[in-house]
């Protein structure tokens, strides 16, 4: 097993590591929680040690205006700088090895399946989910009081409900006569993205996740950064094949959905024809290609 | 492929010698050392110092250690 493998399985574990609800009934309540983790893991999930930095910007931006009329600036700095340091340093790095649902979306690909390429043109749509939910509605659409709600978690992410949603549903089975439509909307949103999750490689984070939209911003300024040698690529798709996200390294080799994996450097590429940089130091010379 | 002396001192056209140029300066992965996302990486530090000192920390830790209705869908 490679060293990203066990690295995620660590995540996962970290961001998880509250194993007593099965006896307390409820969530993880400690001064952990005002930490948030470098990937999308619902703090609501009843083993969940850390915070949400998405679900804690759109509590910022859904109370943003009374907040300001209380005169305390809350304006999610403290999430968007942490967000901004990592992203600044090491892109979309962390959807790669720390994130807990992207790891699991690997695992499910691997299920035999017919597989299937996504449209390239819903790349973008992680970026209107970003814009609209995460920040735009949670701030424009407000009640009587000038609350907003925290549109992406309420209606759209799917992590929240596997990880939380169903989890709580069992762990306290009072909250079982209080699911609605809305619940039964998320879960067939779950679905259809567990169905894709198998057919396609990470679909939820190349379409739909704003952590990763957020992330991808630095792809292309971020101290780490991927680096391509044309000389020595033969252009014959290593790269590209066991991508799990599906770039073709070859042709965009910092594209916003390139997570430095590192896969198509260790595992992949037979040509020397990749390599990576940090804050432009140099790197071990690729040796020329010899074919 | 060899240059006479006359041709390195007289170039053709001034765009082939920057597009030479560039090409000879452009090797992958050799560019000196980039501070920009250093640069980038203290603004937003310090975004994240102001979020701190703005009180946001007990904001975050207040939402995340209550059951989020939203979250599980039926809130």
């Amino acid at each position: 097993m490679s060293l990203r493998r066990w690295i995620q399985i660590l995540a996962t574990f970290l961001s998880n590591g509250y194993w007593q609800f099965p006896a307390t009934g409820s969530i993880y309540k400690g001064t952990l929680k005002s930490v948030c983790v470098p990937g999308l893991n619902c703090y609501s999930c009843p083993a969940a040690t850390g915070a949400c930095p998405l679900g804690a910007i759109q509590t910022f931006m859904a109370t943003l205006r009374p907040n300001i009329e209380a005169a305390r600036f809350h304006l999610g700095l403290y999430v968007i700088g942490f967000l901004g340091v990592i992203g600044s340093l090491v892109g979309r790095m962390p959807c790669g090895w720390v994130c807990p649902f992207g790891f699991f979306q690997e695992l499910l690909h691997k299920i035999p399946s017919p597989k299937f390429e996504i449209p390239k043109f819903l790349n973008h749509f992680k970026y209107v989910f970003l814009v609209l939910f995460v920040f735009l509605l949670p701030l424009l659409v407000v009640d009587e009081f000038g609350y907003g709600m925290t549109w992406f978690c309420k209606h759209v992410c799917p992590a929240g409900t596997i990880e939380a949603g169903i989890p709580m549903m069992i762990l306290k089975p009072e909250l079982q006569g209080l699911i609605g439509l809305l619940f039964y909307s998320k879960l067939l949103i779950l679905v259809l993205f567990l169905i894709w999750m198998v057919l396609s490689r990470r679909p939820f984070c190349r379409t739909a996740c704003p952590l990763g939209a957020i992330y991808s911003l630095f792809n292309r300024t971020n101290a780490f950064r991927m680096v391509h040698h044309p000389d020595n690529c033969t252009r014959c798709q290593a790269c590209y094949s066991n991508c799990p996200m599906g770039v073709k390294f070859f042709e965009t080799s910092n594209h916003t959905n390139c997570i430095r994996c590192l896969k198509c450097l260790q595992e992949s590429c037979k040509f020397d024809a990749i390599s990576y940089e940090i804050a432009g130091l140099p790197t071990p010379e690729p040796k020329p290609n010899e074919t | 492929m060899t240059f006479s002396t006359g041709q390195l001192a007289k170039p053709a056209n001034p765009k082939q010698v920057k597009s030479m140029q560039q090409s000879v300066n452009s090797t992958p992965g050799r560019s000196p050392g980039r501070r920009s996302p250093f640069i980038v990486m203290v603004v937003f530090l310090l975004l994240f110092i102001i979020g701190i000192n703005l009180g946001e920390v007990p904001v975050v830790l207040a939402k995340a250690i209550r059951l989020c209705l939203s979250c599980i869908g039926i809130g």
